[in-house]
């Protein structure tokens, strides 16, 4: 019942700022600025806030019912492929080639869905999210490589840390019980600090003055890293994860801004 | 017990060939709306068989499989008229809103020759909230679809974000309405405030081009 209370909260939350997001990027759209950027990733954003409604009504309506086949999933869904449109549109599709590092992000995609499918048994509704978001993650890699936002050397320690955090969450599934509480401890503290790298880097990219580009490849890392960090916790470090997530979105949104006042 | 597809056929025979004599856009809206009823009789048996397939109760597929699956199938002929036959544009809108109508009216039929038509305001309840509901859900959909190919950024996960968007905001209603009370009228109260918005802004974007 604590946690339940601990959902409604950081959900409430959510809905908050997602509700600025939009309305802020339906007033980037209103002001002139109605090119497929800002009109992309403000649809995005409102099948998050729907999604986040959804569970709320849900949650409240038929407090403990399982929900068979998740709609407010398939809002989760509409962001991450529009957010992935974003990328493509922003970077260009000539400049997002498909190479090793979208073949090492598709494995651990692979690996986080069978995760998914071992936690909940939910197979085809985790089969059809894992293809989605593991679209997403490419999308967000290759820009990432495109935009330059980290050197060669860093991009390979990047795919040894995200090959080692997946790696930790199968040997946690594979061992009893009690063993497996320090892997679990170990890899949530890999997941944070990664995700407190990729917000380190958005903030100076911003205090730096980047370019757009680069923004939105720095700004959609930390949001697709948050929400990785978010869908492989449990709760009550799901809600906490879910919380930072929250706190990511709005640099996406002034990270598309500044794109819609640059072009 | 209803026939729905002697139904179907008794609404589409005199659309079909009233074809024959109009031309146009008329001709048009008349069959992506004769579209539209033949997807929500598909719908319905998809709907059905998922039903029979999995273990969820009739309600249970009302509420959380229905819009998708209405969703995906009505996205099929938009999609259809924008990649075959490049409709695009104020004709793509026309397809959209034809093939939303129809669905829609189909689906009110069906419901009125079940449940019975003598209470007035459930009657008004089905015109103006599930029909217009349907009509938004097409509406924003083929607006994404003609920016999309605007901007030359048309891509399948595009395509397939506004659809899981619609599906999303089409399930919102459902679950709202799937309970008598508050809840419901919220539900009744989505499409409406959605269109008039809609409407609103379309208006102006009009006006300005």
């Amino acid at each position: 019942m604590e946690y339940n209370f601990l959902s409604i909260t950081e959900q409430i939350l959510q809905i908050g700022v997602l509700t600025f997001i939009f309305v802020r990027s339906l007033l980037l759209i209103k002001r002139g600025y109605n090119t497929v950027i800002p009109v992309f990733f403000c649809f995005g954003m409102l099948g998050f806030l729907i999604s986040d409604i959804y569970w709320i009504v849900h949650t409240v309506m038929f407090p403990g019912k399982r929900i068979p086949f998740a709609v407010n999933l398939m809002g989760e869904n509409a962001v991450f492929l529009l957010c992935a449109t974003v990328l493509m549109i922003v970077v260009g599709k000539e400049r997002m080639k498909p190479g090793i590092e979208t073949l090492i992000t598709g494995i651990f995609a692979a690996v986080i869905t069978g995760l998914w499918i071992a936690w909940s048994g939910e197979w085809l509704k985790d089969i059809i999210c894992g293809i989605v978001y593991g679209y997403f993650l490419t999308a967000v890699v290759r820009a990432v490589k495109a935009e330059e936002v980290m050197s060669k050397k860093a991009r390979h320690w990047a795919a040894v840390f995200s090959l080692l955090f997946v790696a930790m969450m199968v040997v946690q599934l594979l061992i009893p019980r009690p063993s497996s509480i320090y892997l679990e401890k170990a890899y949530y503290f890999v997941a944070f600090a990664g995700l407190i790298f990729c917000i380190v880097r958005t903030v100076l990219a911003f205090k730096d003055k980047k370019n757009s580009n680069y923004l939105i490849a720095v700004s959609f890392l930390s949001f697709a890293w948050a929400t990785n960090t978010m869908y492989v916790s449990a709760s009550p470090v799901y809600e906490f994860a879910s919380i930072v997530c929250s706190i990511t979105m709005p640099f996406m949104l002034f990270a598309v801004e500044r794109k819609a006042e640059e072009s | 017990m209803i026939y729905a597809e002697n139904i179907l056929l008794c609404i589409l025979i005199p659309l079909l060939v009233s074809l024959l004599f109009i031309t146009g856009k008329a001709k048009r809206f008349a069959l992506s709306f004769s579209v539209g009823m033949i997807v929500c009789l598909l719908a319905a048996y998809i709907s059905g068989y998922t039903e029979l397939l999995s273990d969820i109760d009739e309600f249970e597929a009302a509420v959380y499989v229905s819009p998708i699956i209405e969703e995906l199938m009505k996205m099929l002929p938009v999609l259809f008229c924008l990649v075959v036959l490049r409709t695009e544009g104020s004709d793509l809108l026309l397809v959209a809103a034809g093939i939303g109508s129809g669905f829609a009216t189909f689906e009110n039929c069906c419901y009125l020759l079940t449940r019975g038509s003598g209470v007035f305001s459930y009657v008004m309840i089905r015109g103006l909230a599930v029909g217009i509901m349907h009509i938004v859900c097409m509406m924003v959909f083929a607006l994404s679809l003609i920016a999309a190919k605007r901007f030359h950024a048309l891509s399948f996960p595009g395509v397939f974000g506004c659809l899981a968007l619609s599906m999303t905001y089409h399930g919102l209603y459902n679950l709202l309405v799937s309970l008598p009370g508050l809840s419901s009228s919220i539900g009744y109260a989505l499409p409406i405030v959605t269109v008039v918005y809609l409407y609103y802004e379309y208006r102006k974007y009009s006006n300005r081009n």
